[in-house]
């Protein structure tokens, strides 16, 4: 049996078309019979799929918790950071250490040598760079100027009375629900570090702030009874002899 | 004696004087300087302090009935404990004479053992007194009400303790207030309803088939919760004291997770009628569709309101595993809020005034922890931590507690600003925690 070109071609599609047409069927009628199939809620599953993509693992927030105690390092002999490298004795600037020249017997800085030596020649001499200052100290805030305590607000003040601002800070307690004016509490101390007396001066006006502040004193003076920190020498007039009052600022009702 | 020695005697006194009155001279001039007033002060402004928590006593009264008394001052304890803004002080601790106090109080010895505040009650037969006194304003009470005893004690501290929180932040307090939630049985999932301490539980649904997630309405009259006992997950809303449920949506596939818009006219559902998870609104009297939110291929479900209605956050896994997102109630675009881990699911929105602030279950490590997250400042802020697996938030009438269940362990209300430990008021296997709204005075 043979055909011609046209019979060829007609048979060809017919065959394209039946064989599309068994793939095709079957695939609408499962496609159908799944979707009558819907899935009750205990047979669904939650099936989790990120995206793969690579990422640093993000921290979680925390729960808020007290801070941990600081640690205190137990003394040992590596703790005298203050201690001065003693200046070694020499012969020549060969049996000093680097930087470092041998004048009458001992090791010290260039420097030194040359504003402790007389200059014969000295007032012919004009200035070199070296010696003109440049620039101004700066007094910007938390910069270091060779002032000892600096400019930043933490250092501000000596440090005898920022302990016992802090001392009165760790003792006022003052319910967030409640707002209040500012109350200024004082302290009058001894020359040992005790508290002669004390008063609220100004009142705020609003009796809970004003004993919250009394209260804070209160104990402040109890502290300080059994362990006095005396004031230090050099403060031992302006500690004493005035009132150190302590200023809440206005507190804000914390939600 | 001669007369020698009487002249020596007789001028003895006045050598004496003399010499007392130097001696005098002499010690006040040595006198520290603790004796002269100080001068005008150095003033520091601290510009800080400790914000605490308001310390208050509630002493046992020992007038009256003493079981009374007991149960009163325990449940006074508890309630202020957990309102978020008190510190109960111990007992143990009190110096006062209460026999001598009487339904009075002496301030400085209330003022010594730290109190800021002080609960005085006195039960009769007829009624009970209640004094609020605040320590720094003297022995005079700031707050004074009286009960009659047609409630029980138990109600009646409720409402003296929602008087004092209100007294002291203007809020009304959540004392009295119900949780729903689902106790997990074999075979069969009930919805119960109980105080919010925990107290006097109730089964809601009266069917052995499975009933999860209820939803209470803003007016607490009403419960919406799922149940299969037509073994389609189908939608109820029955009465809160229990008794016989209405079907309120009973499309093909799910109707889950029902919540309450804020008038109480609308509920948010999941339906899967058209075979995938999407949130949609419905009518809260008819079951009618209102408007569907949300159409993505991925699962959407667990809506919540926020307070003022005009949107609603879901969970949705179209950015990969479960996160929160955030849709206008009339629909719109979702955003996405939530970015912490990879499985962050059943949101609850505080209910507190001026306050975007939004609760759900996070994993961290394997664990499941309840974290808030701030929509203005974005800050997250942890409530559960290291202590079991935590799920389903939510948030009390004015929005300073949160409930939820922990995994095995039973039902916990904890600060909803992650101070302090979670509270456990109901043990036993629970899921699906719901908190109802401020009880009605």
């Amino acid at each position: 049996m043979s055909f011609k070109d046209g019979e060829m071609h007609v048979m060809a599609a017919f065959g394209a078309a039946f064989l599309s047409a068994a793939l095709f069927v079957p695939t609408v009628w499962m496609a159908d019979a799944r979707a009558d199939h819907t899935p009750v809620l205990e047979e669904m599953e939650a099936i989790e799929a990120s995206i793969a993509v690579k990422k640093a693992p993000a921290m979680q927030p925390q729960k808020k918790t007290q801070a941990k105690p600081a640690v205190v390092k137990p003394d040992g002999v590596s703790r005298d950071e203050t201690k001065v490298v003693d200046d070694k004795s020499c012969k020549q600037d060969s049996d000093c250490p680097a930087g470092r020249v041998c004048v009458k017997s001992v090791c010290k800085l260039p420097d030194k040598v040359a504003k402790t030596e007389t200059d014969p020649l000295g007032k012919f001499r004009r200035p070199t760079d070296d010696e003109t200052p440049t620039g101004k100290p700066t007094t910007e805030v938390g910069t270091f100027n060779d002032n000892e305590r600096g400019f930043a607000e933490e250092t501000k003040g000596h440090p005898f009375f920022q302990k016992v601002a802090r001392d009165f800070v760790e003792n006022f307690e003052y319910p967030k629900i409640l707002a209040g004016e500012s109350a200024t509490g004082c302290i009058h101390l001894l020359a040992d570090g005790k508290i002669a007396k004390f008063k609220v001066d100004p009142k705020s006006g609003e009796a809970t702030l004003d004993d919250a502040v009394e209260r804070a004193l209160k104990k402040m003076q109890t502290l300080r009874a059994s362990s006095p920190e005396a004031p230090p020498i050099e403060l031992l007039k302006q500690a004493t002899t005035r009132w150190i009052c302590f200023n809440t600022g206005k507190l804000q009702r914390a939600e | 004696m001669t007369v020698g020695e009487r002249g020596r005697l007789a001028e003895r006194p006045r050598r004496s004087r003399f010499l007392l009155i130097v001696g005098l001279f002499a010690v006040a001039g040595l006198q520290p300087a603790a004796a002269e007033e100080p001068k005008a002060g150095v003033v520091i402004d601290v510009n800080a302090g400790k914000r605490t928590l308001y310390p208050i006593a509630v002493p046992t009264s020992l007038e009256g009935d003493s079981g009374v008394a007991k149960e009163i001052s325990t449940v006074a304890s508890f309630d202020l404990n957990v309102a978020g803004v008190f510190k109960v002080l111990e007992p143990r601790s009190f110096l006062a004479d209460l026999r001598a106090e009487g339904i009075g109080i002496d301030p400085q010895k209330w003022k010594d053992v730290g109190a800021f505040g002080v609960i005085k009650y006195r039960a009769t037969a007829t009624d009970i007194e209640f004094r609020l006194y605040e320590v720094s304003k003297g022995a005079n009470a700031s707050l004074t009400k009286t009960y009659s005893r047609k409630q029980s004690t138990r109600q009646i501290v409720h409402l003296w303790c929602n008087e004092v929180v209100k007294f002291y932040t203007g809020e009304p307090g959540f004392f009295g207030s119900k949780i729903a939630f689902t106790v997990k049985g074999k075979g069969s999932n009930a919805v119960y309803a109980m105080d919010f301490d925990g107290a006097n539980a109730f089964k809601i649904s009266n069917n052995s088939s499975t009933n999860i997630l209820p939803a209470y309405s803003p007016s607490g009259g009403q419960i919406a919760y799922t149940s299969f006992m037509r073994n389609n997950p189908d939608l109820y809303v029955g009465p809160a004291g229990g008794g016989r449920p209405k079907k309120l949506s009973s499309q093909r596939g799910m109707n889950t997770g029902a919540a309450w818009s804020p008038d109480g006219s609308k509920i948010a559902l999941t339906l899967s009628k058209d075979g995938n998870a999407e949130i949609y609104v419905i009518s809260a009297s008819d079951g009618s569709v209102i408007k569907r939110i949300t159409n993505d291929k991925s699962i959407d479900t667990s809506p919540a309101w926020s307070p003022d209605g005009s949107q609603l956050a879901f969970v949705s896994d179209r950015n990969g595993g479960p996160q929160i997102f955030v849709v206008s109630s009339a629909g719109g675009t979702p955003r996405q809020i939530s970015f912490n881990g990879s499985y962050n699911t059943t949101p609850a929105w505080s209910p507190r005034p001026g306050k975007q602030v939004i609760a759900y279950t996070t994993r961290d490590g394997g664990r499941y922890d309840i974290v808030t997250l701030d929509l203005q400042t974005k800050a997250m802020t942890r409530i559960t931590q290291n202590e079991g697996n935590n799920e389903e938030p939510s948030f009390s009438p004015n929005g300073r507690a949160i409930a939820f269940a922990r995994t095995g362990q039973g039902v916990f209300i904890a600060n909803a600003d992650g101070t302090g430990k979670a509270i456990k008021v109901w043990g036993g296997s629970a899921t699906g925690v719901d908190w109802g709204p401020a009880p009605k005075d």
